[in-house]
């Protein structure tokens, strides 16, 4: 019986037919970010040494490298050293007064805050300095910068304090001293001052805008209540000369919409004006940093632009116009490397450096990648340089389901987005507010009052703020054994295509190279949970790395299939003992790519016995065999698929492949010296699937 | 060459009470200041050598050359009752300019 198969709609008699399979020619191929290892061919390793491009990434793509080494987000410590659980804060104790925190600097040897009363229309009102004792990691001692003598509606509030020359200088409302704040000078600006941040006295010398009549630059419904927001005034030690920037609030009986520069060189004795910059609020941050023109000049922040200021020509200059938002520029802070780094109402923050004359260069430097998740979205409330590369930026909590966030940004290195082209500086995760929508209102860094390096912050409560603090905040915790951290703490990787989201891999096993883990989960261990295409990351519980455990298996031993993977590694900590965590130096998945092979076919086609059982159409004055040859020519060079059928095979699509083209055994038959013949024989083919 | 910090300006009926804080020409450093006075009548060219004088009476004696009680200045000329002439103007012009004339006008 002949055998018949179905070609581009045309039937051939075959002498046999052969099928196989062509097979993938390239290795199970290395994936980026891998580390340089020992190559077992019969796994795909995915690794993750460390997370140096930090916080922001949805995803990993492992054929650009866009996103491989950063995370998802994370609660876990990976700034430097092994992943750990995230740092723990401790809670500090204030009391009386002090029920609002406004900012912190050391002074003469100790770390002294500055506090306000929490405004009640029945009670008098406070702004004190209070002392840091890391004793009983408690805020005592100090004095009253100013206070309201009896039971007076007053408000008092403190806007900034700062260290210059031989004394502490506190910028305020109302009055100095105890007692001495009315509903008259409630209105006015004041700057006091202390040697000893006990005992404060008048530092508003002549020049200084505080008369009852005519510098009511305050309404009261800013005085009487404690928003962290309230942008009033901003204090700076400029070598010999203090400058006092001060909003005259458009609300206020003598407020004109304008931010007062002041400046005095004998310690408050005697004021000068310098300039006056109109906002629609107020001053955001004021600095010592650079004019355009590279030579060094205070500098102020307002949501409108950044200005430097001259005080020898008692003039300014704007040296990057803002968009006006009134959460631009809160706190911006002058980094180690020298430039100025400014947040931005939109939640970016932006880093301005000044390389040389009149060259301003400006990047965002974050957040990066794709952004933050959803919960610490927000804006920066406060930055603080520190004596390392970390940049630590307060930011977010503004909302129902956000919750605040302290970030430590790398200012040592500038990366770049491999598919967008964008810079960035890498963010890393230091603590998160377990309550939404309650902001962190100010940070401090000292090693006051007994050498223990201490990151201070203070965050909203229900009335008044709370008081933390996190010891040994930058330290790896490979060299440490008595830092403290939480109780348990989630690193969400990237979702992973693991190197191809559009086919299927066998995801075979999870393995950490990790210490300290215990042998039940009775002490410190590792939880593994995923998801697969698209599932939340929480889906399946893979189960615990332990001690005499750090390998699992995924389906029981068989793996699963998925075209991508989220992982999350959920860190914890020894229920009894708080510097007792999990140190994860490297997390590796195991897969296999299935790279299924096209199905291919090979025949020889008989062409007599294709002519005399299933000929083709016929063509006027062509021998059927030359029609065959044809027609099996035409689809060797067909540029769009042919069908195909053998047997009950359900028919496809097949093409002939460029390095194996049809092979033609002819003879040429009747033809003599008038007549040409034609051709006839055998035609070899192979076809193979498209896709 | 000075530079003048004129603040805090009150007309009375009696005269012109403002703060005055003198610093160097190149506002790096501050020789002083104090409260000034300067009783009606006062022509303005009269006032412009006012001002010179208190200038000279800063640089000469610092925050001694002039009373620094501000509270207790402001009180007073409000007790002595307000008066708006345009005088106050004037000087705020007069803090730096040195380019004012004389109108002859007793205020």
């Amino acid at each position: 019986m002949a055998q018949v198969l179905e070609l581009d709609s045309k039937f051939y008699v075959v002498d046999k037919l052969v099928q196989g399979y062509v097979t993938p020619l390239s290795q199970a191929y290395r994936t980026t970010g891998v580390q340089l290892r020992s190559d077992n061919p019969n796994v795909n390793r995915y690794v993750h040494r460390g997370f140096p491009l930090g916080l922001g990434w949805q995803r990993m793509n492992r054929e650009t490298g866009r996103g491989v080494g950063g995370l998802l987000d994370s609660t876990c410590w990976t700034a430097q050293g092994p992943v750990t659980n995230g740092k723990l804060q401790e809670t500090q104790t204030t009391g009386g007064a002090l029920n609002h925190f406004r900012r912190a600097l050391n002074f003469k040897g100790d770390l002294w805050g500055m506090f306000m009363e929490l405004y009640a229309a029945d009670a008098d009102g406070s702004v004190t300095s209070t002392k840091f004792g890391a004793t009983s990691d408690n805020w005592t001692g100090g004095g009253t910068i100013a206070s309201s003598s009896a039971v007076v509606a007053v408000g008092i509030r403190g806007w900034d304090m700062v260290a210059h020359k031989g004394g502490l200088f506190a910028l305020h409302n109302g009055a100095s001293g105890a007692g001495n704040v009315t509903a008259a000078n409630e209105v006015c600006y004041k700057v006091s001052i202390s040697t000893d941040a006990a005992t404060w006295t008048d530092a508003s010398g002549t020049g200084f805008p505080d008369n009852t009549g005519t510098n009511r630059y305050l309404p009261t419904s800013v005085t009487r209540r404690n928003n962290f927001d309230d942008d009033m005034g901003r204090l700076l030690s400029y070598g010999n000369t203090l400058l006092a920037a001060i909003y005259r609030h458009p609300s206020a009986t003598d407020g004109d919409s304008l931010i007062g520069v002041y400046s005095s060189t004998d310690s408050g004795a005697n004021w000068a004006t310098d300039v006056t910059i109109p906002s629609g609020d107020g001053p955001k941050a004021l600095v010592d940093w650079y004019a355009l023109d590279a030579t060094r000049a205070p500098v102020l922040v307002t949501a409108e632009g950044i200005y430097s200021i001259s005080i020898a020509n008692d003039t300014f200059a704007l040296i990057y116009a803002l968009d006006g938002d009134p959460n631009n520029g809160r706190w911006a802070t002058v980094g180690n490397d020298g430039a100025l780094y400014v947040g931005l109402g939109n939640g970016s923050i932006l880093r301005l450096a000044i390389t040389d004359a009149n060259r301003l260069e400006v990047m965002r430097i974050g957040p990066p990648g794709d952004g933050l998740v959803t919960a610490r979205q927000g804006h920066v409330n406060y930055i603080l340089r520190t004596p390392t590369r970390w940049l630590m930026v307060a930011y977010g909590g503004h909302a129902a389901s956000k919750n605040a966030s302290i970030f430590m940004i790398d200012t040592s290195v500038v990366l770049t987005d491999p598919e967008t082209g964008e810079s960035y500086m890498p963010w890393h995760h230091f603590w998160q507010h377990g309550t939404a929508n309650l902001d962190i209102v100010a940070m401090a860094y000292s090693t006051e009052d007994d050498a223990t390096e201490r990151l201070h912050f203070a965050a909203e409560g229900s009335t008044d703020n709370v008081l933390y603090h996190i010891e040994e905040p930058f330290a790896n915790p490979a060299q440490t054994s008595t830092a403290k951290y939480q109780a348990s703490s989630i690193l969400r990787l990237p979702v992973d295509d693991l190197g191809d989201p559009e086919t299927n891999s066998t995801i075979l096993q999870g393995l950490v190279d990790a210490d300290d883990l215990s042998a039940t989960t009775a002490g410190e261990y590792i939880a593994h949970n995923y998801g697969l295409n698209g599932a939340a990351d929480t889906t399946t519980d893979l189960g615990d790395y332990l001690s005499g455990d750090k390998d699992l298996s995924f389906g029981s031993g068989a793996g699963v299939a998925g075209k991508k993977i989220g992982n999350r590694l959920i860190f914890y900590r020894d229920a009894g003992d708080t510097t007792h965590t999990p140190k994860l130096y490297e997390f590796e998945l195991q897969a296999v790519n299935l790279l299924l092979g096209k199905k291919m076919w090979s025949f020889t086609v008989d062409v007599e016995a294709t002519a005399y059982l299933v000929p083709p159409t016929l063509v006027a004055n062509t021998p059927v065999q030359e029609t065959i040859i044809d027609n099996l020519l035409t689809v060797a060079t067909s540029t769009t698929m042919v069908t195909f059928t053998a047997g009950r095979l359900t028919q496809t699509r097949v093409r002939v492949p460029e390095d194996s083209p049809p092979v033609l055994n002819l003879q040429v038959k009747d033809a003599d010296g008038s007549n040409v013949g034609y051709r006839t024989g055998t035609v070899t083919m192979r076809v193979v699937e498209g896709v | 060459m000075y530079r003048r910090y004129i603040s805090d300006v009150t007309e009375t009926k009696k005269g012109l009470h403002f703060g005055l804080v003198l610093r160097t020409a190149d506002n790096s450093a501050t020789l002083g200041g104090g409260y000034c006075t300067i009783r009606k009548p006062f022509t303005d060219a009269m006032l412009e050598t006012a001002l010179g004088d208190a200038v000279q009476a800063i640089v000469r004696r610092g925050d001694k050359a002039f009373p620094r009680d501000k509270e207790r200045i402001r009180t007073e000329a409000i007790a002595a009752g307000l008066e708006d002439t345009g005088a106050g103007r004037l000087i705020r012009e007069q803090a730096r300019s040195k380019n004012h004339a004389d109108r002859g006008t007793l205020r």
